[in-house]
């Protein structure tokens, strides 16, 4: 958890600096898409009050975004058709277009079509990242059998 | 409803948190711990996109490196298309000037001049205008109002000119220098020197005196310029005297030649 709480700070400086990709957006979604928890919603919360404090925007608007969008991702990764990874690909796009659309009517911001394109391809290889740490790097509490 | 959407009493906690949060930063109510906070993000976002330029500076060289080598390529492609075309213009330029040159010397309203080009020397010169362009053989070939030679053959769209150095041509001239007049004619030697013979002994001719045609062949007309008296050789036994006559141009200096039609 640590860990993703750093790559998420870094990446949350990093799309309000450098690459203005909604990288934490995906990360946030790819792991409530992997697993559900509650961590997810406090890691939506959190960071999309950074997110707002960095991108300028009012305090509290991106947290709820994420967290409906956490939420609903985390709601779908319970359907049948989780399973196939690339179902993030066209999840990711309604989110993030869901997100791009609230923002371009609160803040009067364009659409831009092309970027959330970019970034919902871009959620497969991190779905897959985020997939291989969780499985490989993050150690699971004992599973009971019940005797 | 909690297996629909998992953690709904975090979730509507956390909403509610959010709301509270915009309600109050819309308000401005939330200035002062925002203020104390960019005191932290502040620098960290200057740093790393001071690393970000950086870094894009160091590869922007890489960038800039591969892109000079492609417009060094291009510009040099450029270079040598100006280059070709400067040397067009050039040539265009010289043909030009020495067209208004040849008006001055020969009246265009006398003489129908056809222009012509240089494309080959060897014994004959080769010109790149013929049969189609009313060209005859016997043709005088004029430069200024210097006689070069005659046309010797003549094809649809090339010629051959003799030169006055030919062993074969042969041309009624006339010295006229301070001294007075001479006469003879003019024979090729071997290509390289022109002989002015046939000059009788009384006749004045010396060293620098200008040769002009006597016209009496027909195709060329009389008062045309066919060299310098370079040397005068003069022997008591002979019958007649020797000058030994130079051109006044050299013919590989020419870009363009004039025929006489008429």
């Amino acid at each position: 958890m640590k860990t993703l709480i750093i790559v998420l700070i870094i990446v949350s400086f990093t799309e309000s600096t450098i690459l203005p990709i909604d990288l934490v957006l995906i990360i946030l979604i790819a792991r409530s898409y992997i697993r559900s928890d509650k961590s997810n919603l406090w890691l939506a919360f959190s960071f999309g009050l950074l997110s707002s404090n960095l991108n300028l925007t009012a305090l509290g608007i991106q947290s709820l975004i994420y967290l409906t969008l956490v939420a609903v991702s985390e709601g779908l990764s319970k359907s049948r058709l989780a399973g196939n990874s690339f179902l993030i690909i066209p999840l990711s796009f309604v989110l993030l277009s869901l997100n791009q659309l609230i923002f371009a009517s609160f803040l009067s911001e364009s659409f831009l079509f092309p970027k959330i394109v970019l970034e919902a391809i871009f959620s497969l290889p991190i779905l897959y990242l985020i997939r291989l740490w969780e499985e490989r790097f993050i150690v699971q509490k004992e599973i009971k059998l019940r005797v | 409803m909690d297996r629909i959407i998992p953690n709904l009493k975090l979730l509507l906690i956390l909403v509610s948190l959010s709301i509270l949060i915009l309600v109050l930063d819309l308000f401005q109510i939330l200035r002062f711990p925002k203020t104390l906070l960019s005191y932290l993000i502040n620098p960290i976002s200057f740093g790393l996109y001071q690393t970000n330029q950086k870094f894009i500076r160091q590869f922007h060289f890489i960038f800039q490196a591969r892109f000079a080598a492609q417009e060094n390529k291009a510009l040099k492609e450029q270079i040598g298309q100006l280059l070709s075309e400067n040397a067009n213009l050039r040539k265009s330029l010289t043909e030009a000037q020495t067209l208004v040159s040849q008006d001055k010397h020969l009246d265009p309203a006398t003489y129908n001049l056809i222009p012509a080009r240089p494309i080959g020397i060897g014994r004959y010169l080769k010109i790149d205008k013929g049969l189609s362009e009313g060209l005859a053989l016997g043709q005088a070939v004029v430069f200024n109002d210097n006689y070069l030679g005659k046309i010797v053959q003549v094809s649809e769209k090339s010629a051959h000119v003799q030169f006055l150095s030919d062993p074969d041509s042969k041309v009624a001239a006339f010295s006229q220098g301070l001294e007075g007049k001479g006469r003879g004619v003019l024979i090729g030697q071997f290509g390289t020197d022109i002989l002015m013979d046939k000059i009788l002994h009384e006749e004045k001719v010396n060293v620098g005196d200008l040769v002009y045609s006597e016209g009496t062949e027909g195709f060329l007309p009389r008062g045309l310029i066919l060299g310098r008296v370079s040397q005068v050789l003069k022997q008591e036994t002979e019958v007649f005297k020797q000058a030994k006559v130079t051109p006044n141009f050299d013919i590989s200096d020419m870009e363009l030649v004039f025929v006489i039609v008429e």
